[in-house]
């Protein structure tokens, strides 16, 4: 089984996380601590450029970290979600609660 | 306009907190505030029309000031009145006909003679009033009436014993004194100190008692200090260092309002935007609870994490130590239903004493509650407990309770959790209510656990707590109403890859041919979306008996899941009523990915589900929903799946996805619903190799026709 690779990098003031592989059942564990760890401290960036396919254990953890980013008033964007990504997204019939850029070169100062 | 605006909108302000008020179960208090209120009203209205007028009609002025002076003293005789029965309406019949007289007199002196006001003018800004020769009278009189009225809801408040009911008449009595203070400075004090602009402003003052008694009549918890010190204290801070600057600026800039209006535009909005910034800046985190979101979720996080797997005793004394710690009671007890439907004692000891036999009616209204946490003050001073208040009170007064939570699946009380008073003498509070209820999804959990599993000769065997949370969770996945109706054929499966999971299924009885069903999946995996999926379930189907428009459940069961379950947590699902006697479903679409539908006149299977909006991710989700109906030709068949069938992978990375699942159904045509589930989750688990990742739950319905059960 494919596994998920998560990888921690600075841009600016957001910390960047790019994720990798499947997001599942299996793999959401893994994704969700790794979140958890930096929102609501930092701003946060999630790129899921690189995510091969995504069930509803990947919105949560992105709903989650959506809101308790909001609850500390940092920013949170998702980064150029893949085809995969963005129907899974698109299907919770509330894309609009998901801020997302196309690139990381769009992100804020 | 000018200051005139401020009292007119004062006028409106205190409409709004006299029928804000609800009616039921206040009596004649109601109504003698009501008529205060409308008095104060009138007051207000008459001033700013008066001093409007001062300057093209000092006649009608004149008249207008005349009968605002009469309505503001005449509000007071009736808060005077209300005083003296408020919280218990009791009939003095002296005493209206008293007050009745003191109104007729005061009519005729402050409106028919020069006694108070012989004449009204604007000159410029200024309002030149000449006061009659018992102005100074007539004014002591009104303040007099206003003073009484404080002084007698404060010795009331001193004497009443109820805490709730002592807060409220504090509460009325500030209302007085602020507004009788407020009506001195402005249209006495000030006025006499060169401001006499300011006359028209003094209508304001009613809206502090208007809205302390509004206030006082629909609070039924106690204060909690610490946070209401806070946030008066944030008030005011706000008040000095925001809104009197900018109020400052505005002055200085309004100046110059005639001469470059483009720049006084500019520089107010400019004024307004950064010194909103800065406000909302300076306010956030400094208003409301004292107690911070974080400890609630920890608070939130023990109940959760309580090994459940240690006995019921055990569990319970974990309970009894967490709660203990953060509502410093001195003393708790829990009531779980036996299998008689009786309420038992389970904690403290384990005796199991009965408390409340099946029979008796407090059962009935612990099952119909508006709320599953209830405080003593309450039900002492909430007029919506009226009905119910004197079996309630026993039943506070024979646990000696001070609040209650009590776990509900749809009608049944599963458990009552019940809390002494607390150790400090202290009331139990707004923030300990919404504390209590912010925990009331894992306190239901304990109490499931205690009435179902707890007890069962499998828990000394069962050596896992996910194998006993698993107990729970398929308790609550059997339990349901099967659509057994000789017009259908209905199967489904609902079950996790691993032991735990938060896919839900669910079919109520409406009536004899009706049934309502949820299928859907609650967000996340293992413990945590099981428990969702058990609160959410027993959520849903407490609001089935509560709720008759369809719409409404749905938006209501949004609204559970995003205020009371975990940040994060969302349901994606479809909800719906199957009409086997019309043929017909109703369904509305909460992001359910597939609803496949057959018709026995065509060869191919349709989608038919259309774009839904998933449950959790909006306060409000009502504006979204749309109800659909499908009409079930005889022959016909409909099948439900949640995610878990077609997002199943290969050992290539390859996705099950929809076409493969149409052409299983579509294959097994005429076959039974149960051969159609079993198909379609043998093909998907093929694909992975046997091993899907995500929880399943599929639903096939096979119809047959209304007539063929006449048949």
């Amino acid at each position: 089984m494919t596994g998920i690779s998560i990888e921690a990098t600075q841009k600016g003031a957001f910390t960047v996380l790019s994720v990798h592989g499947p997001i599942n059942s299996y793999t959401f564990t893994e994704l969700q601590e790794k979140v958890m760890k930096h929102v609501g401290k930092a701003d946060l960036a999630i790129d899921l450029s690189g995510v091969s396919s995504m069930t509803s254990a990947g919105i949560g953890v992105m709903l989650a970290a959506i809101e308790d980013a909001e609850a500390e008033t940092k920013r949170i964007y998702i980064i150029a979600p893949s085809e995969v990504a963005r129907l899974a997204i698109e299907s919770t019939g509330f894309a609009d609660r998901f801020p997302t850029l196309s690139s990381l070169k769009e992100l804020p100062a | 306009m000018g200051l005139t605006l401020f009292t007119y909108v004062s006028a409106v302000l205190m409409l709004l907190g006299i029928f804000r008020v609800k009616r039921r179960g206040r009596g004649s208090d109601l109504r003698t505030f009501r008529f205060a209120g409308l008095l104060s009203v009138s007051y207000a209205l008459c001033l700013a029309t008066g001093y409007g007028l001062a300057i093209s009609d000092s006649a009608t002025a004149l008249t207008l000031l005349r009968l605002a002076a009469f309505f503001a003293a005449t509000s007071y005789l009736a808060f005077f009145r209300l005083a003296l029965s408020y919280p218990y309406p009791r009939k003095l019949a002296l005493v209206d006909l008293a007050l009745l007289a003191l109104g007729a007199l005061a009519l005729w002196r402050f409106v028919f003679t020069d006694d108070y006001l012989v004449q009204v003018r604007r000159v410029a800004m200024e309002y030149l009033r000449f006061e009659g020769p018992r102005y100074q009278l007539l004014s002591g009189i009104g303040a007099a009436a206003a003073l009484l009225a404080a002084l007698v809801f404060i010795l009331r408040g001193f004497r009443t014993v109820s805490h709730i009911y002592r807060q409220q008449l504090f509460v009325m009595a500030a209302g007085m004194l602020g507004s009788t203070l407020i009506g001195y400075l402005v249209a006495i004090y000030l006025p006499t100190h060169g401001l006499n602009t300011i006359y028209p402003i003094a209508g304001t003052s009613g809206l502090v008692a208007v809205w302390s008694a509004s206030y006082s009549f629909s609070a039924t918890r106690i204060f909690h200090v610490p946070t209401l010190a806070k946030t008066m204290g944030a008030w005011i801070a706000l008040f000095l260092l925001f809104v009197l600057p900018l109020a400052f600026l505005s002055g200085v800039v309004l100046q110059f309002r005639l001469s470059i209006p483009v720049i006084v535009v500019l520089s107010l909005s400019l004024g307004f935007l950064l010194f909103g910034r800065w406000a909302e800046r300076f306010s956030r985190g400094r208003f409301g609870s004292a107690r911070d979101e974080e400890a609630r979720e920890q608070l939130e996080s023990d109940i959760a994490h309580i090994d459940l797997s240690v006995g019921r005793d055990d569990v319970l004394s974990k309970l009894a130590a967490i709660l203990e710690a953060e509502f410093k009671f001195s003393w708790f007890v829990m009531l779980s239903e036996t299998d008689a439907g009786d309420l038992a004692r389970v904690y403290p000891g384990a005796d199991e004493a009965i408390v409340a036999p099946a029979e008796a009616a407090v059962i009935q209204i612990l099952a119909s509650l508006p709320r599953p946490v209830v405080l003593k003050t309450d039900v002492i001073a909430d007029p919506s407990f009226s009905g119910s208040k004197a079996p309630l009170l026993e039943f506070f007064e024979t646990l000696g309770a001070e609040a209650l939570v009590v776990a509900r699946e749809g009608r049944r009380v599963v458990g009552v959790f019940a809390f002494g008073p607390k150790r400090s003498g202290a009331d139990y509070d707004i923030l300990d209510y919404e504390s209590f209820s912010a925990v009331y999804g894992k306190l239901f959990v304990v109490a499931y656990y205690i009435r179902h599993v707890a007890r069962e000769s499998l828990l000394a065997t069962v050596e896992k707590e996910v194998g006993l949370a698993d107990q729970i969770v398929k308790s609550v996945q059997d339990s349901i109403d099967p659509i057994n109706h000789p017009g259908v054929d209905v199967a489904y499966v609902c079950r996790s890859t691993r032991q735990l999971g938060g896919d839900l299924y669910d079919a109520v009885r409406i009536s004899e041919h009706r049934w309502f069903f949820v299928v859907g999946d609650v967000s996340g995996k293992g413990l945590n979306a099981s428990m969702s999926m058990v609160i959410l379930k027993s959520m849903i189907r407490t609001l089935l008996r509560e709720e008759q428009d369809f719409i409404k459940l749905v938006a209501r069961t949004n609204a559970f899941i995003k205020e009371q379950l975990p940040r994060g947590t969302f349901f994606a699902g479809v909800f719906g009523f199957i009409a086997l006697d019309k043929g017909s479903v109703y369904f509305i679409n909460c992001g359910i990915p597939v609803i496949y539908f057959r018709s026995p006149g065509l060869d191919t299977v349709i989608e038919v589900q259309g774009e839904g909006k998933m449950l959790g991710f909006v306060r409000n989700l009502e504006p979204y929903l749309k109800t659909r109906k499908l009409a079930l030709p005889p022959g016909s068949s409909l099948v439900i799946s949640t995610d878990g069938i077609i997002e199943a992978e290969s050992v290539r990375g390859e996705r099950y996805g929809k076409e493969k699942m149409v052409q299983i159904v579509t294959e097994n045509r005429g076959a039974s619903a149960q051969e159609i589930v079993d198909a379609v989750i043998k093909s998907a688990s093929s694909f992975a190799d046997g091993k899907l990742e995500d929880d399943i739950t599929i639903l096939a319905i096979n119809y047959h026709g209304h007539k063929e059960k006449k048949a």
